[in-house]
């Protein structure tokens, strides 16, 4: 568990420092249990019952378990890019799909790749392949980001952010 | 999607250690992405019962042979109770 003082005094992760290939340290997290989808449905009040009751699950919708919510996952990417460019970054933008299910006993591995950086009004932008693998390398989430990491000696990032035009 | 119980003998799963090693992970029991070891139960007696979900009885029957399964029977579910919950499976 990473707590918030250590996110925001860690080392600042540069655009200088990554380059296309550059694999971001990943975010291991399970095995999930009942208890973990339970919590976010009671958080997000999303009372489907494909997310706590596992005889309806099962016996009713045909799934093999109860099922991770995908706003979870929605939360989970995010964060983890945010975590990434913390303290001084910029987790720009991040589009992904849903491709596998989730269920109870599941480890989650969250991941970045670049896969190429630019300069834009002074600010570096780094591109990413990201994603959520799942156990038996099932690829859940594939999908793509932009975050922006500040560049050594460079302009601070903007609070609250302003895109460059037309990166 | 059907619903099957099989029963059958895998001695070694008499072992609790052996059993979770075959069945805890999730790429234990979810066999495929439409294939589902819903429960495992071992008898006193010595016999095991399994339940599976899927698209056809052929990916359990699979499964029951990869693991090395003596099996006595396979039979599809109609309806089944769970603790007062009735459901309607096959």
């Amino acid at each position: 568990m990473v707590s918030a003082d250590a996110l925001r005094t860690r080392q600042q992760l540069h655009y200088d420092d990554v380059e296309a290939g550059t694999e971001m340290p990943p975010l291991v997290i399970g095995p999930l249990t009942p208890t973990h989808l339970f919590r976010w449905s009671a958080a997000m009040e999303n009372w489907h019952r494909i997310h706590y009751d596992q005889n309806f699950a099962i016996y009713h919708e045909d799934l093999p378990s109860i099922l991770g919510q995908g706003s979870w996952k929605q939360s989970i990417l995010p964060r983890y890019l945010k975590d990434l460019c913390l303290p001084d970054g910029w987790a720009w933008k991040v589009k992904f799909q849903h491709r596998a299910m989730i269920v109870p006993g599941n480890t989650l591995t969250v991941w970045a790749k670049v896969t190429g950086k630019r300069e834009a009004e002074g600010l570096g932008l780094v591109d990413l392949d990201v994603g959520m693998r799942l156990d038996g390398d099932i690829e859940s989430c594939p999908g793509t980001a932009t975050i922006v990491l500040p560049i050594r000696g460079g302009r601070a990032i903007p609070y609250p952010f302003v895109a460059p035009k037309g990166a | 999607m059907g619903h099957w119980i099989a029963i059958g003998r895998k001695p070694e799963w008499n072992d609790l250690e052996a059993f979770a090693g075959e069945l805890k992970a999730p790429t234990k029991w979810r066999v495929d992405p439409r294939t589902t070891i819903t429960t495992v139960m071992v008898l006193a007696d010595g016999r095991m019962v399994a339940e599976c979900h899927a698209a056809k009885r052929e990916d359990f029957d699979a499964w029951l042979n990869q693991k090395g399964w003596e099996v006595e029977s396979v039979s599809q579910i109609r309806h089944l109770a769970k603790t007062g919950e009735i459901w309607k499976v096959g």
